[in-house]
């Protein structure tokens, strides 16, 4: 039953892991491409640690794979900003140059 | 090295160096005991050097915090899941400001990094009490997200200042 059961939350995470990378192609502009690797991205791999903690066979590994998360989600607003910011430094420059 | 200085007081460099210590052990399983020493005494200084004030949890908002995030960051993966996804792809880029409250700098750092998390939102920087945000799309409601995130930050890290 629990092996259904995390079957199910990893296949919702790969499907949110494979619709971000869909909106990253399919958006026009390089932030609203940012929105859809950060976000579905972060919930996707979520699911997929969650799908693993129920089938996890000691507390260390639970752990192991929420700091995974928590660091992943850490990194991922963090960078998303800073490749937001940057993007929008050489818009103003190639608007300047124009 | 100002910043440096005003943050050093031995509770936040041990601070650092636990958490720091404890990542190490946890994901190195122990291995490679050397290297992982200098990788904390590094982190350790490099984090003292950036913080310009010492962030503080109230643990007891720590738990309705993490609930909510992870709510709004279940919403937002899906929102835009389902834009990317849909044929007609129902996206309206737009850019948008956000009048912040006045609250402690490291408030609005965690404001704006985990604002990119929530539905439809995304920061690119703030300046004089402003956030600028890019929203995916323009005629959803986006102003409540942000504030309740900005209330509850407020609530978890520290106080309005007067």
């Amino acid at each position: 039953m629990i092996e259904w059961l995390s079957f199910v939350v990893i296949s919702a995470g790969v499907f949110f892991f494979i619709a971000g990378t869909v909106g990253l192609i399919r958006f026009p502009d390089a932030y609203s491409r940012l929105h859809a690797i950060t976000k579905a991205d972060t919930l996707g791999l979520g699911l997929v640690i969650f799908g693993l903690i129920m089938q996890a066979d000691s507390l260390r590994n639970v752990i192991v794979m929420l700091s995974i998360w928590l660091l992943m989600m850490a990194s991922a607003a963090t960078a998303c900003q800073l490749l937001a910011r940057y993007q929008q430094q050489s818009d103003k420059e190639m608007q300047r140059d124009d | 090295m100002t910043k440096m200085r005003s943050a050093f007081s031995i509770k936040i460099v041990l601070g650092w160096f636990i958490i720091y210590s404890f990542l190490w052990i946890l994901l190195a399983e122990g291995a490679g005991l050397a290297f992982g020493v200098i990788v904390v005494i590094t982190s350790s200084i490099i984090s003292l050097y950036l913080t310009p004030s010492p962030p503080s949890f109230r643990l007891r908002y720590l738990p309705h915090f993490v609930i909510f995030f992870v709510m709004e960051m279940a919403i937002g993966g899906w929102d835009v899941a389902r834009r990317a996804i849909s044929p007609s792809l129902p996206i309206k880029p737009n850019w948008v400001v956000y009048s912040l409250q006045d609250s402690p700098e490291h408030i609005k750092l965690m404001l704006s990094a985990l604002v990119g998390l929530m539905p439809g939102t995304l920061s690119t920087q703030y300046k004089n009490q402003q956030l600028y945000l890019h929203v995916l799309d323009s005629t959803q409601d986006w102003q409540t997200g942000v504030t309740k995130l900005e209330q509850q930050l407020i609530r978890l890290m520290g106080v309005t200042k007067k």
